[in-house]
C-alpha cells in the first residue's frame, strides 16, 4: 500500500506533508502492550480491546492456545487450568503464576521491543495514522489501548463496521467503503463478499510480524528478512503490477479520470465478485491465506471443485467456488446467494434500528 | 423556550454577553438539503471552470468526507475548513488557487440563496445591544469568520453582532464542547454572564450548559421540520447516488 501511495504521489505530483514510514506490526504484536499494561497495573482482567480481539480470535480456544500465541512459549504441562476454555481473567491469572513465568517474561520482552520499534519510527511525534490492509481496525484499537500516551488513528481502504465495544473508542476509517454488510445497491460493498482478494493484492509475500530481536543495537522483526524491500515490488504480469502500471500512467490533475475509472472499476469488481463466471473464479483465486494471530490455521482454496463444497463451511469466496465448480446451476445458485445476502442485510438493519431507536443515527 | 424567554434572560443578567448560533437560528435555511445545495454549487462551479459538473459534484463529496475523516483521525473534536476543501478539489483537478476561490465563492453564493434572516431574533439581539449587551455569534461550520460575515451581510444586512467565532477558525466545536472555553477566554467575561441561544439541543444546550454558560433553546418550528423532512425524502435519490 505504501508503494502504491508513493507511486501515485510521484505520478500526479500532488503534494503531501505526511511523513511515511513502514511499521512492523500485526494484531499479534499490537496486543502485547495492552496485555503487559494489564499485568503491570495489576488489573483483574484484560482491557476491552484485548478482551474483544482475543475472544473473537480464540472463540473455541483454551488458555494454553492463547498463551502460546501471544507469548510464543508453550505452557508447562501438569496444571489442568491451562486446558480450560479461554477467559481474559484466566489468562492473566496464569501469566502471574510461577509456571507462566517464562511466557510472562517473553511477553514483557516482546512488548518492550515492539514499543521501542514504534517509538523509533515516530521519533518525537505523538500522532500517527496507521494504514492497514485490515477490515475492522483491531490493530488500532489494541495500539491505542496499550499505548495511551500516543494519538493513534487508522485508515483502511474498506472498513467493516461492527457493534460498538464498550470502553473502546474506535478511530478507524474506511476510505473507500464503510458499511456493516454487503448491500446490493452499493457496488463498493462487494469487497465485503471477498475481502481476501484485496488483502492478497496489497500484502507482499513476506511473513506476518510475530517477534522482534535486537541486532547491532536496533530492533528487527522476523518480517525483515534479507532483501525484504525488494520483495515488496510486484512480480511482472501480476495483479499488483497492474495497479502500479495504472498509477504510473496518471498525470497531474487526474481527478476527472480517476472518478470515471473508479466508477467503472467498482461496477466491474461487483459483477465479478457477485456474479462470477468460471474464468473469473480462476483469475481472482488467491490460494492460501493465514488466519494469523500467532496461529498456523489457514483458509485454503479447495482443490476439489464441487457445488456441495462451495456451499458448505466458510470459504473465502463462496461465489467464486460456485463458479469454479462448473455447475449448470451457477446462475440460480448465485441468485440465491445474492437474495440471502439481501435478506441478511434487511434483517440486520431492522435489528440495528430497534437497538438504536427511531431517529437516532446508527453511527456518528 | 421562546424569544420571550431569551429577552427575559437578557434583562435579568447583569452586563450579559449574548451568544447566538447562526445557521437555523439567526440564518434560517429553506427546505433544501445540504446534499442538494452542495450539488448545485458544484455544478455551477464546474460550468465556470470548464470541468464536467458531475465530476465536481462527486469530488465535492469525496473531499468533504475526506476532510472530516482527516480531522477525526488527527484531532478529534476539531473542524474542517471550506478553504482547505476547495484547495484540495482544485489541486485534484490540476487547477490553481484561483479555481479554489471560484469553488469557495460559488458555494457561499448558493448558500446565501437558500437562507433568510430570522428578523424576530435579530430584533431581540438589536435591542440587547442597544441596552449595552455585547452580542457574539458562535457557529459550528466549515466557513471561516470572514465567510460568515459575508453571509450575514448578504442575508441579514447590518447584523447586530459584535464578533463572529467560527469553529473552522478556532479548531474547536460546540458539538465536542471545546469552543466554549475559547470564546469565554476571548470575551474575557465570567461564564455565568454568557447567554447562548441556538437550535441544536446537544450542541447549543447540553454542551453550553456543561461549559457553565446559560443556554436558551430556540428550535425551528414544526412547519419547518415537516418541510425539511419532506426535502430529505425527496433528496433520497441524490443521497443514494452519493453512497454508491
Amino acid at each position: 500500500m505504501q508503494l502504491a501511495y508513493e507511486r501515485f504521489l510521484q505520478a500526479t505530483a500532488l503534494p503531501s506533508a505526511v511523513r511515511i514510514s513502514p511499521l512492523m506490526v500485526s494484531r499479534l504484536v499490537a496486543v502485547r502492550p495492552t496485555l503487559q499494561r494489564s499485568l503491570e497495573e495489576g488489573l483483574p482482567t484484560l482491557l476491552p480491546a484485548a478482551t474483544a480481539a482475543l475472544t473473537t480470535e480464540f472463540r473455541r480456544g483454551t488458555i494454553a492456545d492463547v498463551f502460546r500465541a501471544v507469548t510464543g512459549v508453550s505452557p508447562e504441562q501438569g496444571d489442568q487450568r491451562w486446558n480450560a476454555d479461554f477467559t481474559p481473567a484466566g489468562l492473566l491469572e496464569l501469566l502471574r503464576q510461577p509456571h507462566g513465568a517464562a511466557g510472562a517474561t517473553a511477553l514483557a520482552e516482546q512488548a518492550q521491543l515492539f514499543t521501542r520499534h514504534l517509538r523509533e519510527v515516530l521519533g518525537d511525534r505523538r500522532t500517527a495514522v496507521l494504514v492497514d490492509t485490515g477490515l475492522f481496525g483491531t490493530t488500532q484499537d489494541l495500539l491505542a489501548e496499550g499505548l495511551p500516551d500516543l494519538n493513534i488513528s487508522c485508515a483502511l481502504m474498506v472498513r467493516s463496521l461492527r457493534p460498538k465495544i464498550a470502553g473502546v473508542d474506535p478511530r478507524t476509517f474506511g476510505l473507500s467503503v464503510e458499511a456493516f454488510d454487503y448491500s446490493p445497491i452499493r457496488a463498493r460493498t462487494a469487497v465485503l463478499r471477498y475481502w481476501h482478494y484485496i488483502e492478497w493484492l496489497f500484502e507482499p509475500d513476506l511473513p506476518s510480524v510475530r517477534t522482534f530481536v535486537t541486532e547491532d543495537g536496533r530492533v528487527r522483526s522476523n518480517l525483515e528478512v534479507t532483501g525484504w524491500p525488494d520483495r515488496v515490488e510486484p512480480a511482472p504480469e501480476s495483479a499488483f503490477a497492474g495497479v502500479l502500471h495504472y498509477l504510473d500512467g496518471l498525470g497531474p490533475g487526474p481527478a476527472e479520470q480517476i472518478s470515471a475509472d473508479a466508477d467503472r472499476a467498482w461496477r466491474r469488481y461487483r459483477r465479478i465478485v457477485v456474479w462470477p463466471h468460471r474464468e473469473d473464479g480462476d483469475v481472482l483465486a488467491v490460494g492460501t491465506r493465514s488466519h494469523d494471530f500467532g496461529r498456523a490455521a489457514t483458509w485454503d482454496q479447495p482443490t476439489v471443485h464441487s457445488v456441495v463444497a462451495a456451499l458448505r463451511g466458510n470459504p473465502m469466496w463462496r461465489e467464486g467456488e460456485v463458479a469454479r465448480s462448473g455447475s449448470p446451476f451457477r446462475a440460480p445458485l448465485l441468485l440465491a446467494l445474492e437474495a440471502a445476502h439481501a435478506a441478511r442485510l434487511a434483517r440486520r438493519m431492522v435489528r440495528r434500528g430497534r437497538r438504536t431507536g427511531p431517529g437516532e443515527p446508527l453511527q456518528q | 423556550m421562546s424569544l420571550a424567554a431569551l429577552s427575559q434572560a437578557i434583562a435579568s443578567t447583569p452586563n450579559p454577553v449574548v451568544s447566538t448560533d447562526l445557521f437555523d437560528t439567526v440564518l434560517l435555511r429553506d427546505h433544501t438539503t445540504e446534499t442538494q445545495r452542495l450539488a448545485k454549487a458544484a455544478r455551477r462551479a464546474g460550468v465556470l471552470l470548464g470541468v464536467d459538473p458531475d465530476v465536481v459534484v462527486k469530488l465535492r463529496w469525496t473531499c468533504h468526507d475526506s476532510a472530516y475523516r482527516a480531522v477525526a483521525m488527527e484531532r478529534p473534536g476539531g473542524e474542517a475548513t471550506l478553504q482547505a476543501i476547495c484547495r484540495t478539489m482544485a489541486s485534484a483537478m490540476g487547477l490553481d488557487d484561483r479555481a479554489a476561490a471560484v469553488l469557495l465563492d460559488t458555494e457561499v453564493s448558493v448558500d446565501i440563496e437558500h437562507l433568510r434572516a430570522n428578523r424576530r431574533l435579530t430584533a431581540v439581539l438589536r435591542r440587547a445591544r442597544t441596552a449595552g449587551a455585547r452580542v457574539v455569534a458562535v457557529s459550528d461550520t466549515y466557513y471561516s469568520g470572514r465567510e460568515l460575515r459575508r453571509i450575514l451581510n448578504a442575508v441579514v444586512g447590518d447584523a447586530p453582532i459584535d464578533a463572529v467565532y467560527s469553529s473552522a477558525d478556532l479548531g474547536r466545536t460546540k458539538h465536542a464542547g471545546g469552543i466554549f472555553d475559547l470564546v469565554a477566554e476571548a470575551e474575557a467575561v465570567p461564564v455565568s454572564r454568557i447567554l447562548h441561544v441556538g437550535d441544536d439541543h446537544p450542541a447549543d444546550v447540553v454542551r453550553a450548559r456543561a461549559a457553565s454558560w446559560v443556554p436558551i433553546h430556540l428550535p425551528r418550528g414544526g412547519a419547518y421540520r415537516a418541510v425539511a423532512t419532506t426535502g430529505r425524502v425527496l433528496g433520497m435519490p441524490s443521497r443514494l447516488r452519493r453512497l454508491r
